[in-house]
């Protein structure tokens, strides 16, 4: 049950946002909340990112190589590439391969 | 994805079916939410969820990185208002998707308008965004959006179904669990544009991480919000 509240409660959240500007009839004015919007992303994923690698259920632990080196790479092959999808395309080969080598 | 993957989309090689259109842009972005999709399908068993609550979340969500970032607070413990704030800041940015929707529909009724948006994400705002910038009619633009719609939600479930009815089939050694931290670096490395950005993310990891031990899943939105103080402070 708390798992169907969780989700109920995120997903009301979330529609909420996707219809903010619907409901305001104010597609105008998103231009100028655009640039402190555009700041939260980096933000939380950035966050995320870090706490995948160094948090293990709040306790700051030492990442693991492989996985570090997955994620590293999969940001570059994005960064160069311009595509997202090359994340999981790069960012799992490299981590089979450290793996299989017994890296980390 | 940027739109600079998006160049292949040219007036000269438009097809002017918009569902053709949509199949063929959306095609190679549905392939790759597949282990995208069977990743939070895995981490939603291994959290413990059962088949239908999954599903009711992947469904009402429709947000892929929120849903992860909820299984994952769920699975370590999180309460209620800890999904919700993560889930929250995740989705922040579906405020500017839904002000692409708004106006890309502003001709249609607002009930119309306010079911359109329902099922905006990353790609088909996308993709949408590309594609709308050439002269196009709102039953075209409503094609062709619900039918990027349609696929990215078969291919994002199916992959979850599949996930589920694998279960302990997966192998550990196929590192699905590396799947969202590598999808958020890559999100973050297609939305990181210069200092501030980087300023932002790097002050928000660095008190998230320094705080885990006092704040616990609080610490990511007092995080977000010092890295966001942050970032504006450098950027004026």
């Amino acid at each position: 049950m708390t798992a169907i509240l969780a989700f109920s409660f995120a997903a009301a959240i979330t529609y909420f946002m996707r219809s903010s500007v619907t409901l305001a009839g104010a597609a105008a004015s998103a231009p100028r909340i655009g640039p402190w919007l555009a700041l939260v992303s980096p933000a939380v994923l950035m966050a995320l990112v870090a706490s995948s690698l160094v948090l293990d259920h709040g306790t700051v632990v030492v990442p693991h190589g492989g996985e570090t080196l997955a994620i590293v790479l999969a940001a570059v092959a994005v960064r160069v590439s311009g595509n997202v999808s090359m994340a999981l395309a790069v960012g799992l080969p490299v981590y089979w391969l450290t793996s299989a080598l017994g890296l980390g | 994805m940027t739109i600079a993957d998006l160049e292949i989309i040219t007036a000269d090689d438009t097809p002017t079916s918009p569902s053709r259109a949509a199949i063929d842009d959306t095609a190679p972005f549905a392939l790759a939410l597949i282990p995208f999709g069977l990743a939070v399908g895995g981490a939603s068993a291994a959290a413990g969820l059962s088949f239908g609550t999954a599903m009711f979340g992947a469904l009402v969500l429709l947000a892929g990185a929120a849903q992860l970032a909820a299984v994952e607070t769920l699975g370590s413990g999180g309460d209620i208002l800890a999904v919700v704030i993560v889930a929250g800041l995740i989705n922040v940015r579906f405020v500017l998707y839904g002000a692409g929707v708004a106006t890309w529909f502003e001709g249609l009724p607002l009930r119309h308008r306010l079911l359109l948006v329902y099922p905006v994400v990353d790609q088909t705002f996308m993709l949408c965004q590309r594609r709308f910038e050439e002269e196009r009619d709102l039953g075209w633009r409503q094609q062709y959006y619900l039918t990027v719609t349609a696929l990215l939600v078969a291919a994002f479930i199916g992959s979850q179904v599949l996930a589920f009815q694998l279960g302990s089939g997966l192998p550990a050694g196929l590192g699905l669990h590396l799947a969202a931290p590598l999808a958020f670096a890559g999100m973050l490395a297609g939305s990181v544009r210069g200092r501030t950005e980087l300023i932002t993310g790097l002050v928000a990891a660095v008190i998230v991480i320094g705080s885990a031990g006092v704040l616990g899943p609080l610490g990511l939105p007092v995080g977000v919000v010092a890295g966001v103080a942050a970032g504006i402070r450098v950027s004026s």
